[in-house]
């Protein structure tokens, strides 16, 4: 029978794991809402930030602030290469969503390739990880990454929901993924909104890199396994609202937690499905999310 | 020697083209992007698997393989076909999940991750196995030929075009989804108790995405809606995988080359062919 | 079905029978011109997670075929290797070993490295009567899967063993708590570390698993801990999970013994997180690095790899294999159930595994080593 005494550090967990999602989501969610495709390769982004900040401080020993806004760049810089490179052309040719959610998942192998050629199949750790402390609280421990994740997490809502709400590009970004032919009539260029996009969504793939890095270590196929979360966790919280991505993040970390108390624990991502299985049935337009359109 | 790679060839060429042809009826002709097709290849593998290692007669199994991935399907598309698009992709990308899940845990039935060995052939010689397993094939080609061309898959058609037209037209659109489903899953669990039958073993990794991908690309390449599309796309995209393994690299990097040479391909066919080779429509 | 569709087909026949036979026949000529060689087909999970063992066991196979080579090679012919990946899974497995067999008509295939690969080739190999040799496939099923599957790497059945005798034994514990990942490997040495420390008359107070996709152990790690177990035995298929279920027992305040399996304490591993396994128990199969093969071994691979050999024991049986293979085909020539017969004699053969000796059911039968880890440095205990 499940002791009640675990419930404290099983509830932080949820947390911990919650934030991790949401970070995962948070760059997914927006490509979603605004483009209206599954961008799998956010994955892939947040892999190779996180290699990227490998290389720079544990090789290079270049600094921390410096390493870090570097790898910021780089993945940022990485998801342009991406849109310019397959799914422009893609789009150009007018290519459907799923069309689109395949060559994104041929990106995801493609890159986990890759650094398995370029770093090795074995597991790195990050050197910035030796700052880490562990704080005991009697009733569940926490360490200070996974503080950060949880801080960043609830700053990436807010930053979210200002974008959305309150700035000019978040009115252009709903008004693309409203009815993308009334946007353009009224002057907004959809190519330019999808590469704000997607320097957005490079910016949060690198914070999310460096601290996924900094708490999970790193190895190749890392890109694949975050981001089938991040996709659970952006339906779940909402697919036409972008803070909602948050939101599901920690609704299916605390979930799948509180989930295996009763169960063995192997049925972890049985659980989150089902969760999403239920939700896509039940309540398609998620936590958050405001209704749906009507051509998805 | 060379006939029997050949006629190994032939036999995993077969069962892919069942795979590819079904997906094809639910995608391609339908429009119901089922990204779970996968999960009832492993249903049908498993039930190979798990009667035959117990003894049961392999027909007996071959048939329930396809009729139980048929009725699960039918279960599921009952409950998820008013899914829009994207929506039902999503729920049916789930079910790999929890398939996962389920072999790797549900450890009495399936023996979890060390899998089921020593399942028994159908027949022993390679070489009539293969004119089995296209035998098999050759029914279903005929089968979805007749269907796609029959009034039923011109109703599947139009729903894939225009669903409210369709429905306006009187047609039950919710019936021909549902059935359009569970013919694609009744092929899906045969080809997977051919493949159970020809591997001699089945673990979890039948649910595994990066052989859906190799089978969705296969279909892409070949073009949706197209019967022939298909079967070009399961011999072309397995001719560039074996002829992969004739590129020279260094020994330690063949894996990690193969798999980027394999995906820059794919890219390329859908930058440049994003309706494939014969393909009628997009998705 | 029409006109267009029928020659598509004829034509990719066509295409697929004249392409497949152009680089064996090739093959056959050139062995007959020149002194030629003999093939060795190897199938290994080359790409993927489990390429982080792959990888090194291909390497220490290559070093001994150097070796053999440059010593003059085999009846004065090359040992020529021919490598597949066969990505750790039944699926791709059979596809190589289908490749090696009819295509490079090879009679002898090392490999998989994986357990699920091997199977997956068995039924091919069986039918061909081609050896099938693995340095390290450990799950029991293999024990049964044919008269010409070999392995020199011990069936988990008797590593599990150990490691509960550990447990019990040295580590004295009265309860055990075992973490293990849902892949053929770690079920198969869970169910025997199980099996075998209640029967020696001990507690298993907590079971959990975690699958292959998962980074998050903490409600596992939660649900052990409340249980106060005086050892957690931590079966992971590949070290990369198996670091971060210790970094999260650790965060987590468990400060008691771990005991992990030979996948976990690869010797690069310890190097690269040694802070993190501090104190780690490992069971690995005997390596001694003072035999002189052995020895030899790990000079080389350092020396070519830049790091120490990872899996020191399964990578000396792959770098023994090959020296098992040349001397069978020297003696007996290039036949199959020759060298069959010539691998189920090997008695008390000194190899860089140390002595070994393949039973009736092509197992070998192998002595285990204790270590631990101090202060990032691995520390023989036995």
């Amino acid at each position: 029978m499940p002791s009640l005494s675990i419930l404290p550090q099983l509830i932080v967990n949820g947390l911990i794991a919650g934030s991790i999602y949401a970070l995962a989501a948070s760059g997914f969610s927006l490509a979603y809402y605004v483009i209206r495709f599954l961008h799998f390769a956010q994955g892939a982004a947040i892999a190779i930030a996180a290699y990227a900040l490998f290389t720079l401080s544990n090789q290079v020993g270049l600094n921390g602030i410096l390493s870090i806004l570097l790898t910021i760049s780089i993945a940022v810089a990485a998801t342009l290469l991406m849109n310019y490179a397959v799914y422009t052309p893609l789009r150009k040719r007018k290519a459907t969503g799923v069309i689109l959610l395949i060559s994104s998942l041929a990106i995801l192998t493609f890159t986990a390739s890759l650094i398995r050629a370029l770093f090795g199949p074995s597991t790195k750790t990050l050197l910035l990880s030796k700052h880490n402390k562990s704080f005991d609280f009697g009733l569940f421990t926490i360490t200070s990454i996974q503080l950060a994740i949880i801080i960043s997490a609830v700053l990436l809502f807010l930053l979210l929901w200002i974008l959305m709400r309150k700035t000019r590009l978040g009115k252009a970004m709903r008004a693309l993924s409203d009815n993308k032919e009334v946007a353009q009539v009224v002057g907004i260029n959809p190519e330019k909104i999808y590469t704000y996009t997607f320097i957005i969504a490079g910016i949060f793939a690198g914070i999310s890199g460096i601290l996924i890095g900094l708490e999970q270590n790193l190895y190749p196929r890392m890109s694949v396994i975050i981001i089938v979360k991040g996709f659970i966790s952006s339906v779940v919280g909402g697919i036409n609202s972008v803070p909602g991505a948050i939101i599901g993040g920690l609704f299916i970390g605390l979930v799948e937690n509180l989930g295996i108390w009763f169960l063995p624990s192997g049925y972890k991502d049985a659980i989150s499905f089902s969760i999403l299985l239920l939700f896509l049935l039940l309540r398609p337009r998620g936590i958050l999310g405001r209704g749906m359109r009507d051509d998805t | 020697m060379i006939l029997d790679y050949f006629v190994i060839l032939m036999t995993s060429l077969a069962f892919y083209t069942i795979l590819v042809l079904a997906l094809n009826l639910a995608v391609g002709f339908t429009g119901l992007i089922n990204l779970g097709h996968m999960v009832f290849f492993g249903i049908g593998a498993y039930t190979s698997a798990i009667l035959t290692t117990h003894g049961i007669p392999w027909y007996f199994a071959f048939i329930l393989a396809g009729l139980l991935a048929s009725v699960l399907g039918t279960l599921i598309a009952a409950i998820t076909v008013r899914l829009k698009g994207e929506y039902f992709a999503m729920v049916t990308l789930g079910l790999v999940f929890i398939a996962t899940a389920i072999s790797r845990n549900w450890i009495s039935l399936t023996r979890g991750a060390l899998g089921i060995p020593g399942v028994p052939d159908i027949i022993r010689d390679n070489f009539y196995y293969m004119i089995f397993s296209w035998a098999v094939a050759g029914l279903c080609i005929l089968f979805l030929y007749k269907l796609t061309n029959s009034e039923t898959g011109k109703v599947l058609q139009a729903i894939r075009d225009d669903e409210t037209a369709a429905a306006i037209l009187g047609k039950n659109t919710y019936f021909y989804k549902v059935l359009s489903i569970a013919i694609s899953t009744f092929f899906a669990g045969i080809a997977g108790s051919l493949f159970a039958h020809h591997i001699n073993f089945v673990d979890p990794s039948v649910f595994d995405l990066e052989f859906f991908i190799f089978v969705i690309s296969m279909l892409i390449a070949g073009g949706l809606a197209s019967l022939k599309g298909s079967i070009v796309g399961v011999f072309g995209l397995s001719i560039v995988s074996e002829a992969m393994r004739y590129i020279v690299v260094s020994p330690s990097l063949i894996g990690a080359v193969r798999d980027i040479v394999y995906v820059v391909i794919l890219i390329i066919i859908l930058i440049y062919k994003p309706k494939g080779i014969f393909g009628k429509v997009d998705v | 079905m029409n006109k267009t569709m029928f020659a598509f087909l004829t034509l990719i026949v066509i295409i697929l029978t004249a392409c497949a036979p152009k680089q064996p026949a090739q093959q056959v000529e050139e062995e007959k011109e020149l002194v030629g060689s003999y093939k060795i087909g190897v199938m290994m999970p080359l790409s993927g997670d489990a390429a982080a063992y792959g990888l090194p066991i291909q390497k220490a196979f290559k070093i001994a075929l150097q070796e053999v080579n440059s010593k003059g090679g085999v009846n004065g012919r090359k040992l020529e290797a021919i490598y597949e990946d066969s990505k750790c899974n039944p699926k791709d497995g059979n596809a190589a070993a289908q490749k090696l067999v009819n295509i490079d008509k090879v009679k002898v295939i090392v490999g998989g490295v994986c357990s699920g690969e091997t199977l997956g080739a068995a039924p091919i190999t069986e039918a061909d009567k081609v050896i099938l040799i693995s340095p390290s496939a450990t799950s029991p099923d293999i024990t049964k899967a044919g008269d010409f599957v070999f392995r020199v790497a011990p069936s988990d059945a008797f590593a599990g063993i150990v490691a509960s005798e550990y447990a019990f034994k040295d580590a004295n514990a009265k309860k055990a708590a075992v973490i293990s990942e849902t892949t053929d490997y770690a079920q198969g040495l869970r169910n025997v570390f199980k099996e075998n420390f209640v029967k020696l008359g001990s507690e298993i107070v907590a079971d959990e698993t975690y699958n292959p996709e998962d980074t998050d152990f903490r409600a596992q790690v939660a649900k052990v801990k409340v249980t106060n177990p005086d050892v957690i035995y931590l079966v992971p298929q590949a070290p990369a999970k198996g670091i971060l279920l210790i970094k999260q027992l650790k965060e987590s305040g468990y400060a008691k013994q771990l005991l992990t399996a030979e996948v976990l304490i690869g010797r690069n591993i310890i190097k690269e997180n040694g802070a993190d396994m501090e104190g780690l128990i490992g069971i690995e199969q005997k390596f001694d690095e003072k035999n002189p093969k052995a020895a030899a071994l790990v000079a080389k691979y350092t020396q070519e790899a830049k790091e120490e050999p990872p899996f020191p024991g399964y990578m000396a049986g792959a770098y023994d294999i090959v020296y098992l293979l040349a001397d069978a085909i020297g003696k007996y020539g290039y036949d199959s159930e020759k060298i069959r017969d010539y691998l189920y004699e090997v008695k008390d053969y000194d190899g860089a595994v140390g002595k070994l000796t393949i039973d009736d059911n092509g197992d070998p039968i192998m002595e285990y080593s204790i270590l631990q880890v101090k202060n990032s440095q691995p520390v023989m205990l036995r």
